[in-house]
């Protein structure tokens, strides 16, 4: 019989600390125990009726005024919109059900806008530091996990990519970054990547599996006299050179197009990124208007709602394009919504009580999952119905549960099971009726 | 047996990282377990955790073989010598002495700068973010002189701080000073802001314009070029008249009709200063018509190469009674002086216009970002509702703010202490004119410390001053050294923390005992490292130019120096960005560190290594760069040598060595044997090496 304890430790500490290693370093131990059996594995089976998702997910810590051009705003009219001729409200119909929204809205194809879902959630802070506590879901996730982490956690066995950890590829500063069992993660900007990935074709490349074989020596090396914190370390280096070589590269040819790291570059780089399988989550930034305290007329606010949405319309048609998608599901989540209320002709303010995240994709039943109403001195999320998703002041997702239970639905539309769902955010539940 | 529950498991799993980031301010990587000072085992704390105590790892020190490295390229990219290894293997107080010897290289300047030029949060600026100073335009648009003009900006103040320790002037005067090294341009810059006031509601009070109110400003080509002299001068006839050749082609260039020469607009202090530039702003032509701006060429900018390169110490000082102002266009005497005379006060880091560009404020932010981030800087702290301080009135308390319970912990402190900031300066970071705001100087309120100011020099005295202020900089070399925070309460940490106070507050004190310390040489157990692990972590970029550079000869292989240009290949500029690095986020106190080796990290420096072993490797001696160094594969275990030492940092005494060597001459062979080239093999040894363990970590 074995107690909790000697398990506990057993598992941490024995057969040269793998246990440790693994916590340390975010790699699976059997991956650790014998990578190149693990790597032969076959991964595990999708969750039942799910295909598994890849993810793209903006994300923006200056609270981009998405909110203010969404459905679900339209039918108070008090509410302040943009009075650009291009902003002018219009209607679109999501699952047969009109909508009034922004034009720029109604751009989106009706076979997009029928799996789109407009989340009117609250995240309960005012401040950017607050980013990556927004992507935390405000402390509801196990571990202190970020949510694009959590859905690559989850979806990186389906999906058999080549790494579990999510990749930014928008991140415009280390607060939009990203971390992942509590390591930072990188921010490779589109350039980058496209730079960091593309081997010269040349000599010294045919000479690459003569150097590995150098390299894999030369880590077993150092390994030798390493400290248990080095041989992690040491461990993880022999994992990236293994991860670096499973790369695609009849794939990359696709990057040559990226010149800049711009919106357009970020979806090249994160359609090719999902072709090649190295991640099941990417990052990028699409501008919605930016923390626009001062914006005379909403003007930056119209132009960028404007070439916002393109860039979704975009995003989608390459998808389509390269057949992903039923296979790649966009989520979008910031720090804070904006104000609406009136006075916020000429600029908005921060608002911590109402936040538009939306969502695209098979899994998902189109429509606009909860609403607003006037909160102090503006307006906030009102609570949500979960079978129906349907704004109401009966619902019984209450508005400061919005966010997690958001989380908790992005994980149920990649196939995640219930009982784990629970597990990996701690409160909320899941809004059945967005789920297709 | 028992089954273990796996939802026990991931909750002890996510319990050790929750720890690990408290422990470590949220930054954790390969933890080492340690133990007591005697290096036998011990037990780890983790009830705070939810975990059950549990048996350490026995400590395994590093020798120093690998501190030595590990200290001399933090410090200054290169790698030891045998001798100096062997120094400390037989007397490990020997690396102190090693120590202050690398402390006076110019490689530790350079090193040191970058990162000042990030712990004063300096840097993460484009041209685009000192738009609100230069409201309603951008600060300057010229393309051949943007990169410069803002490299001027982030690296002046590492600079200052640099010169205040070569002075040997206290650590602290980085937030009193009103000393600051800047160019030329630079100084215009400043001179210029202080010359075109905007408030906070966006009107612009110009006071060169107030000043000249007839008088036009004109430029053109056809007169030929005029002397500055002569320009500056209001007895020439050429008086506010400049030359640019780009308007020879202004109607190519800034449209139909607009082929007047010279071209003539009303006087305005935004107009000269981006005339000195060469831009040609929009303007209306004779016939009405809208003619477009133009932002310039390197022919047709007043500013000189050198006006970007020459750095002095400049004395800020508010004029006199009756005194004028510095006039900002006065190029030849901004060259000449060590003073600018400004009405807006500029003190200490917290009031730069890289700062203020990092940290742009607004009508609903008021100054709080812009104090939060200052406190962040100089005190390693921000306001986050856990601070106790509890001030005895709290002027300029956001009344809003303050009627929501979740708020108050925050704005009781943040509003009274950002007060100075906000009566001091507008919110687009000129001379704040609104009475409301301008006449509540505030209270400082924070970690401990009350303390009325009533100017910004009194607010950089208080952080002087403040207790956290020497701890907080200890920290930020802990971040810099070992990829993590140290334990305050660490006494290691604090003998540290005791010898910087005591010196007097010398940064080369401070810099010299945490070197030495275990806490960056894991020599011997620390608190710190019982509770958060070791560090081993990948070399982030900064480290990681900087050893290419110093080691190889290069002048700046990543490319980072937009006034230097001496990039020596394009594909190492474009990977280098998305290299892990060292940044900081809004409202953070510990800066962002990725520390693991990923596959993106793997990739990048694979490509960085090929592209550098194409520049040091049977290079034809024509393309040779001065100070380079270069190898040839007709002597290839001479190579390998030096790419042991030079590159892999190993010494020939090192347990390594001598099995390193044999794989990379193995390899040599094997790829010759292969069908490579001589060239291509050695070349692919090079790589081996660059990508070596040792070679782009820190901790190896």
């Amino acid at each position: 019989m074995i107690s909790r304890r000697d398990a506990l430790l057993s598992m941490l500490f024995g057969t040269g600390y793998v246990g440790l290693r693994a916590l340390a370093t975010g790699l699976p131990a059997t991956v650790l125990l014998d990578p190149r059996r693990a790597l032969a594995d076959t991964p595990p089976a999708c969750p039942t009726g799910s295909s598994g998702q890849f993810v793209i997910f903006h994300t923006s810590g200056s609270g981009d005024p998405i909110n203010a051009s969404a459905p679900g705003t339209y039918e108070d009219p008090k509410i302040v919109h943009s009075a650009d001729p291009t902003m002018a409200p219009g209607q679109l119909t999501i699952q047969g059900r009109t909508h009034t929204a922004a034009a720029p809205w109604a751009t989106l194809p009706q076979n997009v806008l029928d799996r789109t879902c407009f989340w009117h959630l609250m995240t309960s802070t005012p401040v950017h530091p607050k980013e990556p506590d927004v992507l935390k879901l405000m402390n509801a996730t196990q571990a202190g996990e970020m949510l694009p982490s959590l859905l690559a956690k989850q979806l990186a066995p389906c999906l058999g990519t080549i790494q579990a950890q999510p990749i930014s590829i928008g991140a415009t500063s280390p607060s939009e970054g990203l971390t992942f069992g509590g390591q930072a993660l990188p921010i490779i900007p589109a350039l980058a990547l496209k730079a960091t990935l593309t081997s010269p074709a040349g000599p010294l490349t045919n000479l690459q599996p003569l150097r590995d074989q150098t390299l894999a020596q030369l880590y077993d090396l150092y390994k030798n006299d390493a400290t248990p914190a080095g041989r992690a370390y040491l461990d993880s280096m022999v994992t990236s050179q293994r991860q670096v070589r499973n790369i695609r590269q009849d794939l990359l040819a696709q990057l040559a197009s990226i010149k800049d790291n711009s919106t357009s570059s970020q979806i090249i780089a994160a359609i090719t990124l999902v072709q090649m399988k190295v991640t099941p989550v990417i990052t990028i930034h699409i501008p919605f208007g930016g923390d626009n305290h001062r914006d005379v007329a909403l003007k930056n606010e119209s132009t960028q709602t404007v070439s916002g949405v393109a860039s979704i319309v975009s995003l989608m048609s390459q998808l389509a394009s390269a057949g992903l998608e039923d296979q790649v599901t966009f989520m979008s989540l910031d720090v804070f919504g904006r104000t609406i209320g009136p006075g916020n002709e000429d600029g908005r303010q921060h608002n911590q009580n109402h936040q538009v995240s939306v969502t695209i994709g098979k899994p998902f039943r189109g429509g606009v999952i909860g609403g607003v109403a006037p909160v102090g001195n503006d307006y906030g999320a009102i609570a949500i119905d979960s079978k129906t998703g349907a704004g109401s002041t009966s619902g019984d997702i209450a508005p400061a549960e919005s966010l997690a239970s958001f989380g908790q639905t992005m994980l149920a539309a990649v196939g995640t099971p219930a009982a784990t769902i629970t597990q990996l955010i701690t409160s909320g539940k899941v809004v059945t009726g967005a789920l297709a | 047996m028992r089954a273990f529950p796996t939802y026990l498991l991931s909750f002890i799993a996510a319990s050790a990282f929750a720890s690990a980031q408290a422990c470590s301010g949220g930054h954790t990587a390969t933890p080492k377990m340690a133990a007591d000072g005697d290096g036998g085992s011990t037990t780890v704390d983790a009830s705070a955790a939810g975990l059950p105590s549990m048996p350490a790892l026995p400590f395994q020190a590093d020798p120093p073989a690998v501190y030595v490295a590990k200290v001399k390229n933090v410090l200054a990219g290169l790698p030891p010598t045998d001798d100096e290894v062997k120094a400390v293997e037989a007397d490990p107080t020997q690396l102190r002495a090693l120590i202050d010897t690398w402390m006076a290289l110019p490689q530790y300047q350079q090193k040191m700068q970058r990162f000042f030029q990030l712990a004063f949060q300096q840097t993460q600026v484009s041209i685009i973010d000192f738009a609100d100073q230069a409201y309603p335009r951008q600060a300057e648009s010229n393309p051949s002189t943007q990169a410069s003009l803002v490299q001027n900006a982030t690296e002046s103040f590492a600079r200052t701080v640099l010169e205040l320790v070569a002075e040997g002037r206290p650590f602290t005067e980085t937030v009193t000073t009103h000393r600051f090294m800047m160019t030329p341009a630079l100084m215009e810059l400043y001179a210029f802001f202080d010359a075109w006031q905007v408030d906070d509601a966006s009107k612009v009070t110009d006071s060169f314009k107030k000043a000249n109110p007839t008088l036009s400003i004109s430029v053109g080509a056809t007169q030929g070029p005029i002397p500055m002299t002569q320009s500056l001068d209001p007895t020439s006839a050429n008086y506010m008249h400049f030359y640019d050749p780009d308007v020879a082609n202004a109607v190519a260039l800034t449209g139909t009709g607009c082929g007047q020469d010279p071209i003539t607009y009303p006087a305005a202090a935004d107009t000269l200063h981006n005339i000195l530039y060469g831009t040609l702003l929009t303007r209306k032509n004779p016939s009405g018509g809208t003619c477009g701006q133009y932002g310039g060429t390197a022919a047709s900018t007043q500013f000189l190469p050198t006006d970007f390169t020459t750095w002095k110490m400049v004395t800020i000082r508010p004029p006199a009674a009756g005194e004028a102002t510095t006039a900002f266009y006065d190029l030849p005497t901004l060259r000449s002086t060590n003073e600018l005379v400004l009405s807006l006060p500029r003190v200490g880091f917290f009031s730069t216009p890289a700062f203020f560009a990092n940290w742009q404020t607004n009508t609903s932010n008021q100054m709080r970002v812009t104090m939060n981030q200052a406190l962040i800087v100089a005190l390693g702290a921000a306001v986050d509702g856990t601070d106790p301080t509890a001030p005895s009135s709290t002027p300029g308390l956001d009344m809003m703010h303050s009627s929501q319970a979740a708020c108050v912990a925050c704005h009781q402190t943040l509003d009274p202490t950002r007060s100075i900031l906000s009566s001091t300066y507008s919110w687009y970071y000129h001379d704040q004119t609104e009475t409301t705001y301008g006449g509540q100087r505030g209270l400082f309120a924070f970690q401990g410390v009350i303390q009325p100011v009533g100017s910004v020099t009194d607010l950089g005295n208080v952080l002087a001053q403040h207790p956290r202020f020497a701890p907080a900089w200890a920290n930020k070399l802990c971040y810099y050294a070992n990829s993590q925070a140290c334990a305050l309460d660490d006494p290691e940490f604090q003998r540290v923390v005791g010898v910087f106070v005591s010196s007097g507050m010398s940064w080369s004190a401070l810099v010299r005992e945490i070197m030495a310390s275990p806490l960056t040489t894991n020599a011997a157990p620390t608190q710190t490292t019982t509770q958060s692990g070791e560090v081993v972590a990948v070399s982030r970029r900064d480290h990681l130019c900087a050893a290419l550079d110093a080691r190889l000869g290069f002048a700046d292989v990543c490319g980072r120096d937009a006034i230097g240009k001496a990039a020596p290949q394009a594909t190492i500029v474009e990977i280098v960005p998305g290299l892990p690095s060292d940044g900081y986020g809004r409202g953070a106190v510990a800066p962002v560190l990725p520390n693991q080796p990923t596959l993106f990290f793997r990739a990048a420096t694979e490509n960085i290594c090929e592209g550098v072993a194409s520049l040091v490797i049977d290079v034809p001696s024509a393309q040779q760069k001065p100070g380079v160094k270069q190898w040839s594969s007709a002597q290839p275990d001479a190579a390998i040598t030096d790419f042991l030492q030079i590159v892999m940092a190993l010494t020939p005494s090192d347990a390594r060595y001598a099995q390193a060597q044999t794989l990379l001459k193995s390899h040599f062979t094997a790829a010759e044997q292969s069908g490579a080239s001589a060239t291509d093999a050695l070349k692919s040894v090079f790589v081996a090496a660059c990508l070596a363990p040792s070679a782009v970590s820190i901790g190896l």
